[in-house]
């Protein structure tokens, strides 16, 4: 179905234009400019639920091309049951950490510029997920890493100038992997468009399509943080300015829909790659456990929670390497269910540093009766995480095993497989483990004098933490508002 | 939606709004969110009462009321997922003991918890809970009870943990164990749900590779999917099984996941009847009465499928004996209570077993239910009183009390009218349903499990018989002036303790109307006992009631060979207490073998792998990229001569090369 009033198109300009527009109000608009931000963010989503409602009601994805000139092709933005879902979340997590930016950043230097970069790195997340031309994927792809960058290096605390580095360096060599595969793609079929290249790939040597495919998704992991990818995150998440480490998860999972799309839409033939996907699958599994060990070991509520966002990662992953629709969708509800609970968490995360002080887990306890929709807000996160029905996560983690068990024991026995699925079900205790015991050191025990003497919690930090939660639990009450999208799979 | 729908839906929904309406009622004032929280469990209560005329309304069971609630398009399994309540014998009888049984502790809970700062927290967990456990029961799908299954464990983790402050000056009331073996209780609330939380993923992925297999989740379609499984695949059904029992063993604690629920004492004790007696400890009993009726079924087509019974069975009589030993020399009233309930859940997990493998089974199925329900009543009675006991005290050790009988003489009937029917006094119900269970093990022919019940219910008369001395004979103990309770919080224990008795001597009635009600549900495939009733099980089960309650009585109620003697009874003895008291050091074993390795791990992969080799590749590389540029940068040396012998250099290579051919005109 075409896209008759551009609406795709608007949610990408328009946050764009007001990122070049922000700047203008001077750096003395201070406050002011987040809340001008919130009219770009609120109209992409505006501009978002339309087609998604169509694309719910119709069960067929929403198109829009554009004539782009040149050899690349159209420029083609799609908005189907894989990118929906991701998009959607995209634009109601920015709006929500802009309002949490309004609080947290109040009284920083060079706000105008702040939001400018902000809304830059929001369209940039919204033009990836959108694009189904591989060059304009490419293009939004690195923007959304130069605002995020800047953002950090910029804003970010102490040793910011490591660790955007650091940041950028890595990302951008998995970048230039991705690129050297599109290359690859671009000469080998002659096009870049999405839709295009799944009937064009079948003519592809065996070989060349292991490569194209291995090219992209190594550069991909890299943006996920699976390991041994995964160093450039926790120092990333650990620098950057809280409001921006609570949207960094929504980035690193569109890694994520990336390999989606490469894999399910591009080239499906690789899901019939076994051997691709048990080595995808054993990352994941190591991921889930090394990045969970590792949270484990941690004394810092902030790099935990950033190790918690690898293990999450290598969870997607593990839907993705399932190769069944039940992966698919059990990797989307993950990517939702954990962008939102961890804003959620790093947001809650942001108030026991403003109100207590600190965020070393050795210095909290006994928060549970002093900030109180926070310390609620707190459980309900790491509930999702641990995949706690009815919430969100539970969905995820329930269709990521499902299909990774059926794909395993539909049909005839596949042991290998069925092990890997069982150990990384048994592991995923490790979620509950980092989980229940930050919850305890944090919220429970005796108080310390640091918490005794905690100021409220400011209204405009909680509202945004206050409505991840609602979501966090609608959505998990009503999926189907996510999984009904994936009848509409381009 | 008929009339009966409405009804089962209302059952689930009332208490959920009851927990919802708490934090508003708390505005209004203390007493409206106290009255208000009790009275929606008194709302859901009737409602599971006007449930049970359905058993004999004739109408055809089970009865389903369900609507859509997830659909995944085009997926091969999970792609609709059923939101229905499946109303059938099993399911009303089970709604009825927990809503009577939460009823009466929510009442219990107005005096006993009157005073306590977090109240708002505690009436919206406690009504929280009596929803979930009763979706639980009623679910009529894997999924949608997997939803009260966790939810149930959440409210347990939230009131074991209530005081979650861990204060150290309240040890005596609000920690448990004793060191090296006390915990606070927010450490004990975090390890209740980790375990259970444990066996919940093996049993998610039972769920799922039943979905897989079996292509539904829903009960009742589940018992015709055996016979359309595919030959290969069919070995995996006993794994799946074994599987989903992990979640049942977690949830009832039993062996080898048992050792949550003795530290979950320290929760309220109002917490301690309602869900770690009465209710959501006997989930896994329930799940496997569920599931039973299925696995014989698939036993049919798939004989393997039957080792579920076995490892039922053993589990459940394994944990009976084992739990009832430590029980025998706790030295906390209410962790003798805990360890006696996880025993007691093992005899309904025996008979369960046992019903299985036997010809008829509804012997053993009847005998777990009416057990479970006795169980409930008098392990709640049991755990009020004990909370009143330990209220008057001030302490939670057996130590510290004693004497009790003559300042509280409502609490020491209620506690000895429970006491005698925990230890299957003839003609209280448990010494009906304790009959059902052993003669069921007997029908199985399976005699190394009716003798291990035997000796269970010498150590259960045993450790009834020394607590009731402890509490309420001898001299007080405490300095605390010990006094009967108040009437709201005395009147819900004496009801319960009451009723145990009058279930006793309506036992012979409610038996035989179980039988008749699940005989029929279950026509053709269970068949009712034909077998003329044996006198081996009563006249073994009165005799061990004998052997354990009389040297018992001797010793702590006679005092005539005081504990003190005991205790220096010599080496064996003293060998033997030190490993009960210490839990056959099982206990240990998981905080030593797995809780505290699994943090040294975690600190050694930061220390040993994290930062040496993950970020000391980093720097290796940005090492050698900055020493490689030291190379290069040194041939910019800014030297003209320099640059023109490279000029020359270069342009002599390009001619070589061309002279010899390198490049073809």
């Amino acid at each position: 179905m075409m896209d008759l009033y551009h609406l795709l198109l608007q949610s990408i300009i328009i946050p764009l234009a007001f990122s070049a527009a922000v700047p203008l109000l001077g750096d003395e608009a201070g406050e002011r400019a987040g809340w001008i931000a919130l009219i770009p963010l609120a109209y992409s989503l505006g501009c978002l639920i339309v087609p998604s409602a169509i694309a719910y009601s119709f069960g067929e994805p929403v198109l829009a091309s554009y004539a782009w000139g040149g050899p690349l092709g159209d420029a083609i933005l799609l908005l189907d049951g894989v990118s929906g879902p991701i998009a959607l979340t995209i634009a109601a997590a920015s709006i929500l950490v802009c309002v949490y930016s309004i609080g947290y950043m109040r009284g920083a230097r060079g706000l105008g510029s702040y939001y400018a970069l902000y809304l830059l790195f929001a369209s940039g997340m919204l033009g990836t997920v959108l694009s189904a031309n591989l060059a304009l994927f490419f293009l939004f792809f690195e923007l959304m890493l130069v605002a995020s960058w800047l953002l950090i290096a910029v804003w970010g605390s102490e040793n910011r100038a490591r660790a955007s580095l650091k940041y950028f360096i890595y990302t951008e060599a998995g970048a230039l992997l991705l690129l050297a595969g599109i290359a690859m793609a671009f000469s080998t079929t002659g096009t870049l468009s999405v839709l295009e290249l799944q009937a064009r790939s079948a003519a592809l040597a065996r070989w060349e399509l292991l490569l194209i495919a291995s090219l992209m998704l190594v550069g991909l992991l890299v943006k996920m943080a699976i390991f041994p990818f995964h160093s450039w995150l926790p120092d990333a998440y650990v620098e950057a300015p809280m409001p921006l480490t609570a949207i960094f998860s929504t980035m690193t999972g569109i890694g994520g829909y990336a390999a989606l799309r490469i894999l399910y839409t591009c080239f499906p033939q690789i899901l019939g790659e076994r051997g691709l996907m048990i080595i995808l699958s054993i990352l994941a599994l190591v991921t889930i456990v090394y990045a969970g060990y590792l949270a484990l070991a941690q004394t810092r509520l902030k790099r935990l929670l950033a190790y918690s966002s690898i293990s999450q990662m290598g969870y997607l992953l593990f839907g993705l390497s399932s190769a069944s629709i039940l992966g698919l969708a059990g990797a989307i509800l993950i990517y939702v269910a954990h962008s939102i609970a961890k804003a959620l968490l790093f947001m809650v995360s942001g108030v026991f540093s403003k109100c207590i002080g600190t965020d070393d887990l050795g210095e909290l306890g006994g928060i549970a009766g002093k900030l109180k929709v926070a310390s609620t807000a707190f459980v309900i996160g790491f509930l999702s995480l641990m995949g706690f029905p009815p919430l969100l996560g539970f969905w995820g983690e329930l269709y990521v095993f499902a299909g990774s068990i059926y794909g395993s024991i539909s049909s005839s026995v596949d042991v290998p497989r069925l092990i890997i699925t069982m150990l990384v079900i048994i592991f995923a205790i490790l979620t509950a483990g980092y989980g229940l015991w930050t919850i305890r050191r944090s919220l429970f025990g005796e108080r310390s004098e640091m918490v005794e003497g905690a100021e409220p919690e400011p209204p405009i930090l909680l509202a945004p933490i206050a409505a991840s939660m609602l979501l966090l639990i609608i959505l998990g009450i009503q999926p189907s508002l996510i999984t009904m999208l994936l009848g509409a799979l381009s | 939606m008929n009339a009966w729908e409405i009804l089962a839906w209302a059952c689930w929904i009332t208490p959920l709004i009851g927990a919802l309406l708490t934090p508003l009622l708390a505005r209004l004032g203390r007493r409206a969110r106290d009255y208000g929280a009790v009275l929606f469990s008194l709302l859901a209560m009737i409602m599971t009462l006007l449930l049970l005329p359905l058993l004999f309304s004739g109408v055809k069971l089970p009865l389903l009321s369900r609507f859509t609630w997830v659909i995944l398009p085009s997926a091969p399994i999970l792609g609709r997922i059923e939101a229905g309540l499946m109303l059938d014998p099993l399911s009303v009888i089970m709604a009825n003991v927990v809503s009577i049984v939460s009823f009466l502790i929510m009442l219990y809970s107005i005096g006993y918890m009157r005073g306590d700062p977090g109240l708002t927290r505690y009436w919206f967990f406690m009504n929280f809970f009596i929803a979930n456990m009763l979706l639980l029961v009623l679910a009529d799908n894997l999924i949608l009870m997997l939803v009260g299954w966790e939810g149930v464990g959440l409210c347990s983790y939230a009131l074991i943990g209530y005081w979650y402050q861990d204060s150290k000056e309240g040890w005596l009331r609000y920690w448990v164990g004793e060191p090296p073996e006390a915990y606070p209780p927010s450490h004990c609330g975090m390890k209740a749900f980790m375990v259970t939380r444990f066996g919940d993923l093996l049993m998610i992925a039972g769920i799922l590779m039943i979905a897989a297999l079996a292509k539904t989740v829903s009960f009742h379609e589940l018992q015709a999917a055996g016979e359309s499984m595919p030959e290969p695949i069919k070995p995996l059904l006993p794994i799946a099984l074994i599987l989903i029992l992990g979640g049942a063993i977690g949830k009832s604690a039993q062996l080898p996941l048992m050792e949550w629920l003795p530290d979950a004492m320290a929760g309220p004790s109002s917490v301690s009847a309602l869900i770690h007696a009465a209710t959501m400890v006997k989930a896994g009993v329930y799940l496997v009465a569920r599931m039973s009726p299925i696995v014989l079924a698939w036993s049919f087509a798939t004989p393997s499928v039957l080792g579920f019974f076995y490892a039922v069975m053993w589990i459940g009589a394994l944990t009976a004996f084992i739990s009832a030993s430590q029980a025998v020399v706790s030295t906390e009233l209410k962790k003798v209570l805990a360890y006696s309930t996880v025993s007691q859940i093992g005899y309904m997990m025996m008979a369960l077993g046992a019903g299985g493998l036997a010809a008829g089974m509804i012997q053993g199925y009847v005998g777990s239910l009416f057990h479970l329900m006795n169980h409930a009543v008098f392990k709640a009675a049991l755990f009020l009183a004990a909370g009143s006991v330990i209220h008057a005290c001030g302490s939670r050790f057996l130590r510290d009390m004693g004497g009790l009988r003559r300042y509280a003489p409502i609490t020491f009937w209620s506690m000895l009218l429970a006491a005698l029917a925990l230890m299957g006094l003839p003609p209280f119900g448990g010494f009906w349903s304790k009959d059902l269970v052993l003669a069921a093990t007997l029908s199985a022919g399976e005699y190394a499990v009716f003798a291990i019940g035997i000796a269970t219910a010498i150590l259960t008369a045993f450790y009834s018989v020394r607590m009731i001395g402890l509490v309420f004979y001898g001299s007080p103990r405490s300095g605390a002036e010990a006094r009967e309770a108040p009437k709201i919080v005395w009147i819900p224990y004496l009801i319960l303790a009451s009723l145990s008795l009058v279930i006793g001597l309506a036992a012979p009635l409610l038996e035989h109307g179980l039988e008749e009600v699940f005989a029929e549900h279950f026509s053709g495939l269970m068949t009712a006992r034909e077998a003329a009733p044996t006198l081996l099980t009563p006249i073994a089960s009165i005799t061990a009631l004998a052997a354990g309650a009389i040297p018992a009585y001797l010793l702590y109620v006679r005092g005539a060979w005081g504990p003190g003697r005991m205790a220096s009874g010599g080496g064996l003895i003293e060998g033997l207490r030190r490993l009960l008291l210490r839990r056959y050091y099982i206990n240990a074993f998981y905080y030593r073998a797995l809780a505290e390795p699994s943090l040294r791990l975690a600190r050694l992969l930061l220390r040993g792998f994290e930062h040496p080799v993950i970020e000391g590749f980093n720097l290796a590389l940005s090492a050698g990229v900055r020493r490689a540029s030291d190379l290069v940068r040194r041939l910019h040396s800014g030297l003209l001569n320099h640059y023109v012998i490279g000029i020359i250099l270069g342009a002599l290579i390009i001619i070589a090369w061309i002279l010899l051919g390198g490049v073809q005109p």
